[in-house]
C-alpha cells in the first residue's frame, strides 16, 4: 500500500491517494447536488488530515474551479443556468469580495478578525440552516394548510423594497422580473461574507437565490455553480500569486473525485424534489454549524497552532 | 592600522576553524566507523516519510546518544485563549531558535548517561531545548508555550526523544550500535546533522557526526519551483488544468448519458 501514498509538495506532507480521491468525490457530489462549492466542508476536512489551513483553503479553491466547471457544464446541458442572473451576481460578488478583503484588513489591525470570522461563520450557518430546514418542513405540510396561510400573509417589506427598485428586467430562465440592482446588491453582500469567511459563498448564495430572489431551485443550483466558478478562479490566482499556497497535487487528486461526483450530483439533483434538496442541504449546514460551535466552546486539544487558519 | 586588523582577524579565524574541526572530530583514541543509510533522501511523488538506519562500530562505553537535528528556525504560531465563553486565537507567538527537527536516541535515560550541565552544553534532551527555544508575543506569555510547542511537534513527528539504541558486543572491546531514526514526511527538505556521543562515567569520550540531506525531486520539485518562482504562470496553469478537467469530465459523462438513453 506504500505506493498509494502521494507527497504534496506545497503542503509538505504525504497522504493516502484514496483519502483525497474520496474527499473529492464526496464534495463534488454535494456540489452538483446543491450548487455549493463545498469549501465550507472540505477545507476543515483537509486541515484534519494535516494540511496547513492556508494551503487547504487555497488548494480547495483550485479544485472547486474544476468541480464547479464540471457542475456548471452539466447544469447548462440540462438548461439550469441563468447566465444573465449569474453575471450580475458575479459582478456583485467581485465588488463585495474586494470590500470584504479591506474589512478583514481593518479587523486584523484592530485585533478582532478571528472573533468576527468565527462568529460570522456560526451565525450565518445557523440562520441559513434553520431557515431552510423550517421552510422545507413547512412545505411538506398538506397543500390546503399552506394555501390558507399564504392568503393570510401580507407582502413582506423585502418584497415591497424589491418592487420599488428601478431598472426592472425579465430573467427568462428563472421566470422572474427584478431590478438589476437586486442581484447586484445581494451579490455584493454575499461577496463581503465570503471574503470574511474565506469560502466561495455557494452555501450563502443558494438560500439568497431561493428565498430572496425567488428563483426556481433547479436553476438556482446551476446558476450558483456558475457564480462560484468565477469566485474560485479569482481566489486560486490570488493565492498562487501572493501566498504561493496552491498545492496542485492536492487540487488534482481532489478534482479527479470532485468532477465525477459533481456529474452524479447534478443528475440526482434533477430527479429530487426541491424541498428534499433543501432539507438535506439544511441538515449539512446545521451539522457544520454545530461542529464549529463546539470547536469554539470546548477546550482545544492544542493551544498553539500554525498561523493562517481560522 | 587596517592591515594589522586584517591580519589579527585572519589569525583569529584560523584559530576558530582549527578549534571547531577538532571539536567535530573524534575526541578519543579509537576512531568510530559509522554508516547512515540512506544519507540522501529523495522526496518524489510517492514519498511518505522513511527511516534512516544509523550504525556505528564504537569503543565500549556506558552511555551512547544519537541526535538528529535540523537548522534553527523562526516560526509564528497562533495561541488560543478564552474570550467570554469562546476559545479563539488571541495572540501570535514567535518561536525562535527552534530546530526544524529534533530526534534523539539514547542507550539509557539521559540522566543516567551524563550530567545536566553536559546535556545543556551538548544540546541533548528536552531541558536543553527548553533553555534554547525562546518565545515572544505582543501579549503576555502564559508559561506553557514550550510544552504546547513540544506537543505540536511531537504530534507531527518532527520532535521525537523516545528512541532506544541497541548495542551489541563486537570484537576488540568494541560495540555495534544500531538505531533506526524515523523521518516523517513533514520533515522539510534541507541539510540535517546526525551526531553520535559516547560517554564513560558521565564524561564525553567520543563524538562524531554525519550528514543527512533531504531533497525534492521529480514532480514535487517541479511544482514547488513553479509555485515559488513563476507564481503567476503557476496560478493560471492551475486554473486552466482545473477547468479542462471539469469540462472533460462533463463531456465524458454527457456522452455516457447520451449512450445510456
Amino acid at each position: 500500500m506504500a505506493h498509494l501514498y502521494v507527497y504534496l509538495p506545497i503542503a509538505g506532507i504525504s497522504v493516502h491517494i484514496l483519502l483525497l480521491l474520496g474527499l473529492g468525490l464526496m464534495v463534488g457530489f454535494l456540489s452538483g447536488l446543491f450548487g455549493v462549492g463545498g469549501g465550507f466542508l472540505l477545507t476543515p476536512l483537509l486541515m484534519m488530515i494535516g494540511i496547513s489551513p492556508t494551503v487547504a483553503a487555497a488548494s480547495d479553491a483550485n479544485q472547486i474551479v474544476a468541480a464547479s466547471t464540471s457542475g456548471t457544464y452539466a447544469h447548462w446541458r440540462l438548461g439550469n443556468v441563468d447566465f444573465k442572473m449569474g453575471i450580475l451576481l458575479v459582478i456583485g460578488g467581485i465588488i463585495g469580495g474586494t470590500l470584504g478583503v479591506q474589512l478583514i484588513k481593518i479587523l486584523r489591525a484592530v485585533g478582532n478578525a478571528d472573533f468576527v470570522i468565527k462568529i460570522t461563520y456560526v451565525v450565518m450557518l445557523g440562520i441559513i440552516g434553520t431557515y431552510m430546514f423550517q421552510e422545507s418542513l413547512k412545505n411538506l405540510q398538506p397543500r390546503g394548510v399552506l394555501q390558507a396561510r399564504a392568503g393570510r400573509e401580507a407582502k413582506s417589506w423585502f418584497a415591497r423594497c424589491s418592487e420599488a427598485l428601478p431598472l426592472r428586467i425579465h430573467f427568462t430562465k428563472s421566470g422572474i422580473t427584478l431590478s438589476i440592482f437586486m442581484p447586484l446588491i445581494l451579490g455584493t453582500m454575499v461577496g463581503v461574507l465570503s471574503a470574511i469567511m474565506g469560502v466561495g459563498g455557494g452555501f450563502i448564495m443558494v438560500p439568497v437565490m431561493v428565498y430572496l430572489l425567488r428563483m426556481p431551485m433547479h436553476v438556482v443550483v446551476g446558476t450558483s455553480l456558475f457564480q462560484v466558478l468565477f469566485t474560485c478562479i479569482n481566489v486560486t490566482f490570488m493565492q498562487s500569486y501572493y501566498n504561493h499556497t496552491v498545492d496542485l497535487m492536492v487540487a488534482l487528486l481532489l478534482l479527479v473525485g470532485s468532477t465525477s461526483g459533481a456529474q452524479v450530483g447534478a443528475r440526482i439533483s434533477n430527479r429530487l424534489r426541491a424541498d428534499q434538496l433543501k432539507i438535506i442541504l439544511a441538515s449539512i449546514v446545521l451539522l457544520v454549524m454545530i461542529k464549529m460551535a463546539l470547536g469554539l466552546l470546548l477546550h482545544p486539544s492544542m493551544m498553539l497552532s500554525y498561523k493562517g487558519g481560522h | 592600522m587596517t592591515l594589522r586588523i586584517c591580519k589579527a582577524s585572519l589569525f583569529l579565524g584560523l584559530i576558530c576553524i582549527a578549534t571547531s574541526s577538532y571539536a567535530n572530530n573524534v575526541i578519543g583514541e579509537n576512531p568510530i566507523k559509522l554508516s547512515v543509510v540512506p544519507d540522501h533522501i529523495r522526496v518524489g511523488t510517492t514519498y511518505h516519510g522513511t527511516e534512516v538506519l544509523f550504525e556505528a562500530n564504537i569503543p565500549r562505553c556506558n552511555g551512547v546518544v544519537v541526535k538528529l537535528e535540523g537548522r534553527d528556525n523562526e516560526v509564528t504560531l497562533n495561541r488560543k485563549g478564552r474570550v467570554a465563553v469562546l476559545w479563539l486565537n488571541v495572540a501570535q507567538v514567535i518561536v525562535k531558535n527552534a530546530p526544524q527537527a529534533y530526534i534523539l536516541a539514547a542507550s539509557d535515560k539521559l540522566a543516567n548517561i551524563c550530567s545536566r550541565e553536559m546535556q545543556q552544553r551538548l544540546g541533548l534532551g528536552l531541558e536543553s531545548l527548553r533553555k534554547r527555544i525562546t518565545f515572544e508575543s505582543e501579549k503576555p506569555l502564559i508559561g506553557s508555550e514550550f510544552e504546547e510547542f513540544l506537543r505540536l511537534n511531537e504530534h507531527s513527528g518532527l520532535y521525537n526523544t523516545n528512541i532506544q539504541i541497541e548495542l551489541k558486543p563486537a570484537a576488540g572491546d568494541r560495540e555495534e550500535l544500531s538505531v533506526t531514526l524515523p523521518i516523517p514526511s513533514v520533515m522539510p527538505p534541507g541539510e540535517y546533522v546526525i551526531q553520535l556521543y559516547c560517554f564513560e562515567h558521565g564524561s564525553l569520550m567520543q563524538k562524531t557526526e554525519a550528514q543527512l540531506s533531504i531533497e525534492k525531486v521529480g514532480l514535487p520539485l517541479l511544482i514547488s519551483t513553479l509555485a515559488q518562482e513563476h507564481a503567476a504562470l503557476y496560478g493560471i496553469a492551475a486554473i486552466i488544468i482545473a477547468m479542462m478537467a471539469g469540462i472533460t469530465m462533463g463531456v465524458v459523462f454527457s456522452l455516457r448519458a447520451g449512450r445510456g438513453s
